[in-house]
Parts: C-alpha cells; structure tokens; sequence
C-alpha cells in the first residue's frame, strides 16, 4: 500500500477491557493519597492499555482529584504519553540535526512508504508506529533511529527497512 | 536586609527577594508578560530581562532571580532594550492585530509595550495561527490566537483557585493554553483567568463588544455576596454596570473574585426590579401608587396595630445584607418610632446562632482573625464549611496557604468537599455529629495533657466542668457516633494544640439541626483550649454568609441585644440610647424571627415589616411561613424584587441595590468598609436608607438621616466599637473595629484573653435526633451551592446559566440502591410536604444524605423543613 497522507489521522480502534478497567482502579487507589501520583499512574496505566484514551483520563482525573485538564496537558507535553493506540513497536526516527543532514528525512519517506502509515500513526495490523524525535543525544551515530528500548546508528535507507522488518 | 543598586538608585530589601521586587520597591518600572505577585515566579516570557553588573555576559530574567547584596543592576540599556524589542516582534509574528475589535485594547499589556517600544516594523514574517475560538464556554471567551502563553491564567487557576480547569497543552511550538480535548469550560467560572490575562486571550463574555475600557469610570465597592468583604471595581458607562473587576492592589482579596462578586450583577439592571412602591387595593390585588401614598399606607398600617394592639405586636426582620447606617435605622425606626423589641435578622439562624455562642464563651459576638492570618496560618481547621463554595475567595487563601507555604489542613465535614484535596487529615463524619467530634478532641487533649495549662488556669473558668463532662468522649465511643477513628483524632489533637498559628473556620448556613450555639461553644472551648485564641494570628473565623452578617449584628438587629451588644435589659445601656433617641425603649427582650412567625400564626404579632427578607423561600417551613403572613393584619414588604413574600405584603416598597448606594459592610474581620455609590438609582426607588427616614417622619418621629456619613456619626457617638469608624478616615483598607492601633492590630481579646472573660460551656447534642425515620430514610441537607447567595443571586441570569436549580444531590450508593439514574425527574417527600426535582448524583455526597439548595424560587425546598429546627427526612420516589 502506497503511503499516501491524508489530512486525517489514522486512528486504530481499541476498546478497554473489563479487566483493564479492574487493573486501571487498582493503580488508582495504591496511589490516590500519594502527592506527584499522576506520572507514575499514567505510566502504569498507559503499560496496560497501551494509550491513553479520554475516558481513561476522565477516570483517572476523578480518582486522583485532579481537573481533566491538567492530565491533558501533561499527556500531551510528554512524548512517551499517547492517546490513540500505538503499534507493538514503535520506531522512533531522529530529525536532530546531525542525524537529518546524514538524510533521517530520505530515510523518513521511505519508510512511511513502506510501512503505509504517517508519522504518528499505526499499521492496520498493529505491528508498527512510526514516530520523529528530536535529539537522542547519539549524534555521533547519526543517523539514528530507535525502535522499542533498541537503538540502531550509522544507518542507510535499507538498513534501515531491513531492521524494521525484523520486529513483529 | 540586603543592599543593591539599580537604574542608580540604593534599594534594601529582605532576604529571599527576587531582583524584579527589589526594582519595585525602589520605583523602578520592568516590563513582564508572566510576573504575578499572586503567583510563584515562572520565567517564562523573558520579557524582563535586565543586566546585572556581577552576572555579565548574559541578560538575566529578573522576576526569577533572587538579588543578592550588593548587586548592580542596569533594567534599561540598549542591550535589554534590543532584547525586550525582539521579544515583542517574536510575539507578534503570530499575535493577530485585531486591536479594535479586542475588548483588552486600551489595557492590553502587549499593546502598551509595542507602543512604549515603538515597533513599527517586524522583521520576521509568518502566518498567523487560526486557531478556533470557544464562543461556546459560559462567561468566557477563549482565543488562543492572542494568547502570549505567560500561563497566568493556568496558573492562577491552579495556584489560587485550586481548580486547574485550564492547562498548558502540547508542548514546543505547538503549545496552548488548553482545555481536555478541546471541550468548554468545567470550571468554577470565577473569571481570575480573565482577570489575570494580559492580552485580550481570556475575556468577560458579559463586557464583549460593550465598552471600550478607557470609557468606563472605575468605583470601588464592597461586595454584596458573602462576608469575606472582597473590594469590586465597577466598570461603569452611563447608569450601568458592564464589568466587574479586581484591583490587586486594593481590599482584603487583593484582586481576586469569585463568581457571584464577578458575574452576578446583572440582576441590578434586572427588568424584573420593581421601579413603583405598590399597595394592595380592596380587591386584593398589588396596585403601583406614588411614594407619597405608599409610605402614608404603611405608616398608617403601623399605627393601627400598634394603637388597637399596643407596638409589641408589630415585629420587623431585615437582611443582612443592609447597609451598617440602614441596620442601625431600622432597629432605631423599630425601637424607637414603634417602640418594640421585635426585631431580627435573616431568619435569626446561623451567624447569629453562632455568635451568640461565642458571645457567652468569649465575650464578643465577633471573631478575632484576618483573613491575613488564615494566609499566614500553620494549621487551618475547617470544621462544617464548604468555604470553597460559600467564600470562595476564603478558599483561595486556604488553598495557597497549603500549596505554597506548606500549612497544614484538618477538614472536618460530613461529604467530601473541595478543601478535602489540600487536607492533612480528613475527617469526614456522619452527619450532624460535630459537636460529639470536637468534644472528642477536647477529652483527647485534656487527657494527653496536650492543653494550655497556663492560659487555661489564669485566663478561664470553667475548666473542671468542661473535663468532667467531656470526659465520656473517648476514642471508641467518638468513633462509634461520628465514624472518626482514634488514630485521626490523635493527630488533630496534636497538631491543634502544637502549633503556634492556628485557625479554626466555621460556615454559618449548613446546621442540620439548630446547634449552632452550642458548635460555636463547642469551638470556643476547643481553641480556649488550646490557647489559640488570645494569640495573635491564630483564632477562629465564623463566617457569615451574607456580606453585612457581623454589621448586622453589632447593629443590633436583634431581640435582645441594642447596637453594640448592649443587652436591652440593662437600664445604664438603654437609658444612653433613650437619652439619645429622646423617647423610651422597651426593657424586655423582643421576639426572634421564629418566635415572630408563630406569633403571627396565633395571633400576639399582627404587623410585620420585611426588609430584605424572602422568607417564603429561605425560611424553614413554607407552608407555615405563607400561613403566618397571612394571618397578619398588616405586612409591609421593602425589596428590589417583587418576591413571592412581597406578593402576600399590603405595602410593597421598592428597594436600591448596594450599587446604588453608600454606606459601610462589615466583614467577618469586622472590619468595616466602604460602599461607594457607582450608580444613580433606577427610576422609582430610593434607598433602605431614605425608606427608614420618610416613614419615620410619618410615624411622627425625626431620625436624622441625611446622608450615611451622618448615621455613622450617630452610630460612632453611641456605640463605642464604632468611635473610630468614621467616613473621612476610611480608607481602601477600610477600619477593623475594637483593635488598637487604627485597625492594624487585630487582638480583640487582648492577649492571652486580658480583654475578655473566657469561660468554658461544655455542651452536649441530643444523638437520638439524627436517626432516621423508617418511612423517611434519607436526612435532607439544605445550603448554599458556589454560584448562588441567598435568592439574589437567582435575579441574575449568568449565575443561574452556570448554576441553575431544581436538582436534588445524592449519594451513588443511595442512588443505586433507588435504581435512579442522573437528571431523572423525582419527588422528595418529608413529613411536611414534597417538590419534584432532577436527581444529580454526586460521588462526593454521603451516603444516607440528600442535598438541596435553597436559593431557588422554583425548588422550594423549605416546603420540606421545619421551624422547630430539627433534622429534616425525606423519602424519594420516581416522577
């Protein structure tokens, strides 16, 4: 499928469960009492349903007795914080300055071609996200790109694909 | 102390000083956008940058940095000026020039500083933003295409409002200031953002495309809402009101307001407000007539029942929300030209109730604490207060006090409210069991040894009762009652009677059961205790709930008690006031509004005079309420509206709003403040003030009622506590009554209790009243919810937009167990009768408990109390 961009944003449709519903209650209340608690909710919360979707803000803004509008706005200040579902791994390209001049932008398009999907968006199979960050701090390695916890350096364009490839 | 240099000038200031207040303190002005003194410094805008000659090489951000001594500083060469001018030309790249249609132009922070740095030209070039605008927020406007992201608005919410409804969103070059996905406002509507914003982001719904602000003449009053006596600024054109604002340099708020003092105006300019005095004809229908007419009307009313029955027949009950002048007219109109004692205030419920509790622990019916102190104080007790929705800008003081200097919070209450958040301990009891909770303090104090032994046995008597009868509260049996653990009554105890400041705050307004006496005694004993009262910067706030409730008071607007708490019975206080009045005052104690009302019912009053007062809908017992009026001979109304207890009047007489007059509040300081008259009076109605004179003069007896300053000249001669309170030396910090050195001082009680006789009075409640009936399972709790005060506020219709009536709260639990849903139409039913409403659950209410507003004409909830003052049970039932 060609990667083409349309204004909106594919969205992959998850619900939560039951269960996470169970799990999601529980963090809530081991922290309720605690100050600095939202982080560290939002962290856990967000390790079992994977995003972080309104309903699941509202939940936790009430039991933390905090305004909806302060979890928005630290959901949205924080990158690793996500409000629609993201892909089993996330591949994080560097659109730092060493690593765009070493071609992370070339690099960039192809793999939205490839993969089929937009910055911040997610294959239909859940397989991937695919996502730009700022600096790593591995410049000497430019170009980088991280996907999950793993970081890959001193790429090309069909390293890069090739690497991609080998998570499921 | 530390010293430094800036723009040449010598400058001390205190340790811990940032640069930017030391160059206030020396008068030299530096431009900010982020700057707040209400906040904590944030450095965000750069904007006030200046060079210092110790830290060269770099501009520093002088708002966030702390000067140092002996530093020199430069706030306006090239360099900064160069930076400042970048920084502008930065903004407005985005910043879209809609300045004439902007309702900030003329005030905008932005505007002045483009102009005051000549930017003529912008070297840089983007296009703007085009973010949507929310017209849809109640009161509001959001437009984040101005915004210069300075995060006041945020962080006024959050820092001082306690709510954080708005939020930075996003982050880098995509970020706004924002709200959860973009959705309207879910807020306590106070407008501090508005307030608060520079440019014109953030604005008054209510004052868009109304005025351009430098039209408008600015006249600061008092607040006619709650008794915190916040200072309003008036933005007036014409004859009318089209914005209020707060001035932060001004007033016991400094700036800051709630929704009602902000918002609810609107019902001066109300169409509904009567404009003709109106008398009943034979066919029983209200007719408008001439002033002339009206006041002949009633003082012939008067005179009849007062000649056929003799003057203690005739009663009068005014609001506290007169003026201090119109309180001490009316109680001197009814002592005097009718010569009866019958005379009450706001249902005698509450306030009163409360201080004349105090009255006999303390000597004084008034408390002996600044709002300062509550700021300033280590350890805040709120005992049955939900001050966030009745004294918001109260609140505001607790929660920075918790937030930002770390003091600590006990909440006693019987739901969970917004103050619970701040809290260090919780105490969250069954209702109506405070007494039994605060006697368990006081056992656990007195047993732990943990009381002021000094104080205690050289300033008070009554201690021995006090341990004897207290002695029965131990942990289990207070736990058994009030469902507070032994662990958090140990802590409470502790940190009451550690601590060096100490505040305890009591609401009036949400007793269950008449106790508030007997809670204010209570209250006394424990804080008598625990030697925080007789101790500067501690002491205990009750708070009225109207903004003339403590004026009222030392108005003698009360059976038993003449102006400056002079009891009536005590022939030297009466006789000075005879002297004064040239006439005689009756030696016996009158009736309270209660007792006035059951007298109509049988027949010992048969003429009543209503000032101010609605009692068909906010006094207990509706039914019993229309049954008295209209078993009376003669009733005389005096309102701005023509309320449904005006409708029952023979006389109605139409009333000016605090707008539209002078004269002077007093807050629940006591400190006595100024109104100044910002708007002529509507056509047809003269103020409470002139009603008392002309109808006085009718009645054949002369008050000198000239002008308010003169009142208060009368009132200064006879009333001690009020000597010093005179028109010429009140200033915007207005004069705290009975406290030395011109007000600056608050020890009422002197210290260490030298002023006063303290004594002990333990007191106990009947717990057998608070279970419930098995037919009527749910106790009804009636108040006051955020956006309403007393049925005032219900005239204004952007106050009922964002907090309309006709809901019922209940618990999840009781709703569950009812299978009722949110906003189903339901009936609630007591012994006395039953009114349909929605259901509205609330997380935080308690189970067992419903709860219903009172201000609402269409929700008469007080068709299901009763006057003997006992706990109300209702049942619910599908509509």
């Amino acid at each position: 499928m060609a990667g083409e961009s349309s204004g909106k944003k594919k969205v992959v449709e998850k619900e939560i469960t039951p269960e996470e519903w169970g799990e999601i209650d529980q963090i809530i209340a081991d922290h309720r009492d605690k100050p600095g608690s939202l982080i560290p909710v939002l962290q856990q919360v967000q390790d079992i349903c994977g995003f972080l979707p309104e309903e699941v803000q509202n939940r936790i803004a009430e039991g933390l007795d905090v305004h909806p509008s302060y979890v928005y706005g630290v959901i949205t200040f924080y990158s690793f914080f996500t409000l629609v579902p993201r892909g089993r791994n996330v591949v994080r390209l560097c659109m730092g300055t060493a690593c765009y001049v070493q071609g992370t932008n070339k690099m960039l398009g192809k793999l939205k071609q490839n993969l089929g999907i937009d910055v911040e968006e997610t294959t239909e199979d859940m397989r991937y996200s695919l996502e730009t960050v700022r600096c790593l701090g591995a410049c000497g390695l430019a170009p980088v790109m991280v996907v999950n916890q793993d970081t890959h350096g001193l790429l090309n364009i069909d390293k890069a694909i090739e690497i991609v490839k080998e998570y499921e | 102390m530390l010293s430094l240099t800036i723009d040449e000038r010598e400058v001390d200031v205190k340790e811990g000083a940032t640069i930017l207040e030391a160059a206030e303190a020396a008068g030299v002005y530096v431009p900010t956008f982020c700057y707040h003194k209400r906040l904590m410094p944030f450095g965000a805008c750069r904007m006030c940058v200046v060079e210092v000659e110790q830290m060269k090489g770099r501009l520093v951000p002088s708002c966030s940095t702390p000067a140092t001594n002996g530093m020199v500083i430069h706030t306006n060469t090239a360099e900064v000026r160069k930076a400042r001018k970048t920084l502008l030309e930065l903004l407005l790249v985005h910043h879209p020039l809609d300045c004439p249609v902007c309702d900030k132009g003329g005030e905008c922070k932005l505007q002045d500083l483009v102009y005051e740095y000549e930017l003529t030209e912008n070297r840089f070039q983007d296009s703007k933003f085009g973010y949507p605008v929310d017209y849809y927020s109640p009161l509001i406007e959001r437009n984040t295409n101005r915004c210069v992201l300075c995060g006041m608005c945020a962080r006024v919410c959050d820092e001082v409002v306690g709510v954080a409804a708005i939020s930075f969103v996003d982050r880098g070059f995509k970020t706004v200031i924002g709200t959860n996905f973009e959705r309207v406002l879910n807020c306590e509507f106070c407008g501090e953002c508005v307030n608060i914003c520079p440019v014109g982001a953030l604005t008054d719904k209510l004052f868009k495309y109304k005025a351009r602000s430098w039209e408008l003449k600015k006249v600061n009053t008092i607040c006619s809402y709650c008794s915190t006596g916040c200072t309003l600024t008036l933005g007036i054109k014409g004859n009318s009101i089209y914005r209020i604002i707060g001035d932060d340099t001004i007033g016991v708020n400094k700036g800051s307001l709630c929704a009602k003092g902000r918002f609810g105006y609107q019902y001066i300019t109300s169409p509904e407000r009567m404009n003709s005095p109106l008398i009943k004809n034979e066919a029983g229908e209200l007719v408008r007539v001439t002033w002339e007419e009206a006041l002949e009307r009633a003082a012939k009313g008067f005179t009849e029942v007062k000649e056929k029955r003799g003057a203690e027949h005739i009663g009068g009950i005014c609001s506290d929300r007169l003026t201090n002048e119109e309180v001490y007219l009316f109680q001197k109109f009814m002592r005097a030209a009718l010569g009866t004692n019958n005379i009450d205030h706001a249902g005698g419920f509450s306030y009163s109730g409360l201080l004349k509790g105090f009255k006999s622990s303390l000597g004084y019916a008034a408390n002996d604490i600044t709002l300062n102190d509550v700021r300033c104080a280590d350890v805040i007790f709120v005992v049955r207060s939900n001050l966030s929705e009745t004294h918001p800008v109260i609140g505001y003081q607790v929660n920075m006090a918790v937030k930002r200097d770390e003091s600590q919070l006990i909440v006693a209450s019987d739901k969970t409210i917004k103050l619970n958040k701040l809290a260090a301990v919780s105490l969250t009891h069954k209702p109506g069991t405070e007494i039994v909770l605060l006697n368990g303090l006081i056992q656990a104090i007195i047993s732990e040894n943990l009381y002021d032994k000094e104080l205690v046995s050289s300033s008070t008597e009554g201690f021995e009762q006090l341990k004897a009868k207290t002695a029965r509260y131990g942990f289990d049996y207070v736990e058994k009652i009030t469902g507070i653990k032994e662990d958090k009554i140990r802590e409470t105890a502790r940190l009451l009677s550690q601590n060096k400041k100490v505040c305890i705050l009591v609401s009036a307004g949400l007793g269950i059961i008449s106790d508030d006496e007997k809670l204010a005694q209570a209250v006394a004993n424990l804080a008598m205790l625990t030697g925080m009262v007789g101790r500067k910067g501690s002491g205990i706030g009750f708070l009225g709930e109207k903004c003339n409730s403590q004026g009222t008071l030392d108005m003698g607007a009360l059976p038993h008690l003449l102006p400056g708490f002079e009891e009536v019975s005590d022939e030297k206080a009466r006789n000075a006031f005879e002297e004064a009045w040239k006439t005689s005052i009756p030696s016996q104690p009158g009736q309270s509004a209660l007792e006035m009302f059951e007298g109509a019912e049988k027949g010992s009053i048969n003429a009543l005079y209503l000032v101010g007062e609605n009692p068909v809908v906010s006094y207990p017992d509706t039914a019993q309420t229309i049954k008295a009026l209209e078993s009376l001979d003669f009733l005389v109304v005096q309102d701005l509206f023509l309320t449904p207890t005006a409708k029952c009047a023979d006389v109605v007489l139409p009333a000016a709003s605090f707008a539209e007059k002078s004269g002077t509040y007093t807050n629940f300081e006591r400190r006595v403040q100024k109104l100044n008259c910002g708007l002529n009076k509507l056509e047809g109605v003269k103020t409470d003030l002139e009603i008392f004179g002309e109808l006085s003069l009718k009645m054949g007896y002369e008050m000198n009622t000239s002008t308010p300053d003169e009142v208060m000249k009368e009132i200064g001669t006879l009333v001690p506590l009020y000597t010093e309170v005179n028109y010429s030396r009140l200033g915007e910090e207005g004069i705290v009554w009975g406290s030395p050195n011109g007000g600056k001082e608050t020890t009422l009680y002197g210290e260490k209790l030298s002023k006063v006789k303290a004594r002990f009075i333990p007191v106990e409640v009947d717990e057998a009243m608070l279970e419930p009936d098995k037919d009527y399972p749910l106790l009804l709790l009636v108040g006051s919810v955020l956006f309403h005060s007393g049925s005032l506020s219900t005239k204004s219709p952007e106050l009922d937009q964002v907090g309309p009536g006709g809901w019922v709260a209940m618990s999840m639990e009781d709703a569950r167990d009812y299978q009722l849903t949110d906003g189903q139409p339901v009936f609630v039913r007591s012994k006395r009768g039953e009114i349909a409403l929605k259901v509205k659950i609330n997380k935080k209410q308690t189970k067992g408990t419903v709860f219903i507003p009172y201000h609402f004409e269409s929700q008469p909830v007080n068709t299901l109390t009763s006057k003997d003052l006992r706990p109300t049970f209702v049942e619910i039932r599908k509509g």
